[in-house]
């Protein structure tokens, strides 16, 4: 009985197993040349002398409902620049005509104003998310890069924090500015929640914070 | 083989599949979020025999060009310069608006354009290998649901003597300055779809966001 019962344990683990490792293998499969871009927070959190407390990476960063709007102005406009499927919500949850103008209609970003906000709400990221659940701070974008490796590509963006107290980071975001003929909104394309495990920094620790668009 | 050997085996095989699978319970399958798929879609409609034939094809390459004007967008701090996008003629381009401190995309100005090229798309790619027309986005769309975003943009062309359709790409516009400039941002190749005169082929581009 004893025998028996192992035998068929293992056989079922066994069957488990490869239908779980078959199960995953088949989500991997993305049709012809395989592209799923995805979006990776990288944290890398730094004592006051400059020792590595933490490297954290978080796949699967949500891009925004005002990312695919964006993405779709910079596609469409012309004569339907009113469309409200290209307006895009600010920070203060007021939906924008993003263009810069009736007569132009284009889309005029104002990189120079692109921060990575950090903040301790607690609230889940969700698409339609317009601003951080309780921001406490912002940096300007540091450094940009791109690299290409075969088919894949990756662009980064990122920037470090110096902090001048005690802070717990629960929410990570990306915003910048667009820049109408007569006015400028700034607007939210990527926010992450990481209450469940948050990141405890002390005055003069570093936190820097790495966002890579992996393409294809 | 006895009994004792049997054991030992189903036992090991035990211990090794447990590690295995808490491995996995450790490490679980990727989140949906962040995710971002681009399909190409060609319908054709044959005007010879009435009928309409609907190509999919999953996995449409992203070019280099579009990751650096993407991350330009946010350059912050970093300046203009640093990345510089290749336009359809082949030239390194700025990418700032009037000021070097603004990105401007002419979005009016983007287009699909199709070709005969048949050569594999790489992210290097700047233009079509054999372009034979292109128009202005057409029609677009968005729609979503819980953390899924779609988003289309459309292009039809209707054709006045035949060809053998086997490649596709998108071009979005920018500015170096005052001047614009065109970029190759999605490129793929595909099994000819031969068209003839009085045919009509709409190309649509969908960006799924947040889908696995």
């Amino acid at each position: 009985m004893r025998k028996t019962t192992l035998i068929l344990v293992s056989l079922l683990l066994a069957v488990c197993l490869t239908a779980y490792i078959a199960a995953e293998a088949h989500r991997d499969v993305k049709g012809d040349s395989g592209n799923s871009c995805n979006v990776i927070l990288i944290l890398e959190h730094r004592d006051a002398q400059g020792r590595l407390i933490e490297r954290r990476v978080k796949t699967g960063d949500l891009l925004l409902e005002n990312f695919g709007r964006l993405l779709l102005a910079f596609m469409k406009g012309g004569a339907d620049y009113t469309d409200e499927k290209f307006q895009i919500k600010n920070t203060g949850g007021s939906w924008q005509i993003p263009f810069y103008s009736s007569s132009s209609q284009r889309v005029r970003i104002h990189e120079d104003n692109s921060y990575i906000v950090l903040g301790n709400g607690t609230a889940s990221a969700a698409l339609e998310n317009y601003q951080m659940a309780n921001q406490i701070m912002e940096q300007q974008v540091g450094s940009i890069g791109v690299s290409v490796s075969g088919d894949k590509v990756n662009g980064t963006l990122s920037t470090t924090f110096t902090f001048d107290g005690s802070y717990t980071i629960r929410e990570i975001g990306l915003k910048t500015r667009i820049q109408k003929s007569a006015s400028a909104f700034y607007f939210f394309i990527c926010r992450d929640d990481i209450s469940s495990n948050p990141i405890t920094v002390a005055n003069g620790d570093t936190l820097t914070v790495t966002y890579v668009f992996m393409l294809n | 083989m006895n009994w004792e050997k049997i054991e030992r085996i189903g036992i090991e095989i035990c211990i090794i599949a447990l590690i295995i699978l808490g491995c996995l319970a450790l490490n679980p399958p990727r989140s949906n979020e962040g995710l971002m798929d681009v399909i190409l879609t060609i319908r054709h409609y044959d005007a010879e025999t009435g009928t309409t034939h609907t190509y999919v094809k999953t996995g449409d390459l992203l070019t280099k060009n579009f990751a650096i004007i993407l991350v330009n967008c946010f350059r912050g701090a970093e300046g203009v310069g640093t990345l510089r996008p290749t336009d359809t003629n082949g030239n390194l381009r700025y990418l700032y608006d009037d000021y070097d401190y603004y990105v401007g995309v002419f979005s009016p100005c983007a287009r699909i354009a199709i070709g005969t090229g048949t050569g594999s798309p790489s992210p290097s790619d700047y233009k079509l290998q054999n372009k034979i027309a292109q128009k202005y986005i057409g029609s677009h769309g968005l729609s979503k649901s819980g953390t899924a975003l779609n988003i289309t943009v459309s292009a039809t062309f209707t054709f006045d003597s035949s060809y053998s359709i086997t490649e596709a790409g998108l071009i979005i516009e920018c500015l170096q300055d005052t001047s614009a400039y065109s970029y190759l941002i999605a490129r793929d190749v595909f099994p000819a779809v031969e068209v003839s005169s009085g045919d009509v082929l709409t190309v649509t581009y969908t960006f799924k966001l947040n889908q696995g």
